[in-house]
């Protein structure tokens, strides 16, 4: 178990939350770990005391000055100085000698980082510019070939026959698609549009209106031209 | 008739006709490949006269020698697919001899030599019909082209797997 999730469960026993089988876990996890029984002891202290404190009953504007003047120490306060002690003398104390002790023993400290919301954010935004470039990579070196291969037509039609032998659906999808494209081009080159002088039989399985321009056949040469 | 005779016949035949449909699946090429190859050709024919800005008495003289050129090499290629669709049922038989294995891979080299022949031979024809500046486009289109085709397969192919 790890010292987090113990201090966690440490907490939950203070307030008297913890399952009995969570409870076995966690004395495990004390009886190795020097950290966790300094923190429980801690924690016990603080609660012992704050048991004993009665209910305050300060004015709300002593509440007020109070709050500024903790955010004002927290604000100033840097990771390395010590954490401020709004508890009674005694508490802080007995705290302090705890912490002393852990600082000549530090061991098992990782619980303590606690990114904020904007190191969260850095994070999250590195892991998605990761994933991207690993999934757009692999996308462009599937589609792509090597130079030799595109090159050469012939090959490159080969490699892309092979893939297509094997999809039915794709091969059906493609050939639509140029259908699609040679229409869309030539009508666009308009009817002063290069003549092509081509012997297939252009056949579309889409347009029942096939440019003039692509009736290959039906032409011969002196009109075509 | 019985039910139970019309259950067994209706598996009979539901039976036989998976069976003949893979077989006839197994021996004979994708259908939609010869229209790719068509259409292909129809459209690189197309772009190329575009690209190379080809004057009319350039396509008089190239466009027949294209259209050989293409018919061989799609008879060729139709050739070499066959060989590979046949040595892949091959490779998984057990029982075929060494000498068989040879021959094949012998053939299909011999049917990439001559695609590649071919092509050569007829680009050699193309470049001396062609000014610089064509030949430097047509190396830049062949390309473009190329992987074009490949880019729109890739989209074809993702195009099929969304309607499943």
């Amino acid at each position: 178990m790890k010292c987090e999730r113990a201090q966690k469960l440490i907490s939950d026993r203070l307030d008297g939350k913890l399952s009995s089988w969570r409870q076995k876990r966690l004395d495990r996890h004390l009886t190795t770990c020097e950290v966790c029984r300094d923190y429980l002891l801690s924690q016990e202290i603080i609660q012992r005391e704050a048991l004993k404190i009665g209910a305050v009953d300060y004015p709300p504007e002593w509440w007020r000055q109070f709050e500024q003047a903790l955010q004002a120490k927290l604000i100033q306060s840097t990771p390395g100085e010590e954490v401020i002690s709004v508890l009674p003398a005694g508490i802080s104390a007995d705290i302090s000698d705890i912490k002393g002790d852990k600082n000549s023993n530090k061991k098992g400290r990782s619980w303590a980082f606690k990114p904020n919301a904007m190191q969260a954010a850095s994070l999250l935004v590195v892991v998605a510019a990761t994933l991207f470039l690993i999934i757009y990579i692999g996308r462009s070196k599937n589609e792509e070939l090597p130079l030799p291969l595109i090159l050469s037509y012939e090959d490159s039609y080969f490699n892309l026959s092979q893939i297509l032998a094997e999809d039915e659906e794709a091969a059906s999808n493609l050939a639509r698609s140029l259908e699609e494209t040679i229409i869309e081009e030539t009508l666009l080159a308009g009817p002063e549009g290069t003549f092509i002088d081509i012997d297939y039989d252009f056949k579309t399985d889409n347009y029942e209106m096939v440019p003039e321009i692509l009736q290959f056949e039906n032409l011969n040469s002196e009109e075509g031209l | 008739m019985k039910k139970s005779s019309v259950i067994y016949f209706s598996i009979i035949t539901i039976f036989l006709l998976v069976s003949f449909s893979e077989i006839y699946a197994q021996g004979h090429p994708p259908r939609g490949n010869k229209r790719v190859r068509e259409n292909m050709f129809v459209l690189r024919t197309l772009r190329m006269t575009q690209a190379l800005d080809l004057t009319e008495a350039q396509t008089a003289a190239i466009f027949p020698e294209l259209n050989r050129a293409e018919k061989e090499k799609a008879q060729l290629q139709a050739d070499l697919a066959r060989e590979i669709r046949e040595l892949r049922q091959l490779i998984n038989n057990k029982k075929v001899e060494d000498r068989e294995f040879e021959d094949r891979v012998a053939k299909i080299a011999d049917l990439r030599e001559k695609i590649r022949s071919r092509e050569s031979e007829f680009e050699k024809f193309l470049f001396t019909q062609l000014t610089s500046a064509q030949k430097a486009r047509y190396i830049i289109f062949n390309i473009d082209f190329n992987r074009g085709m490949m880019e729109r397969m890739g989209r074809a192919r993702l195009a099929g797997k969304e309607n499943k």
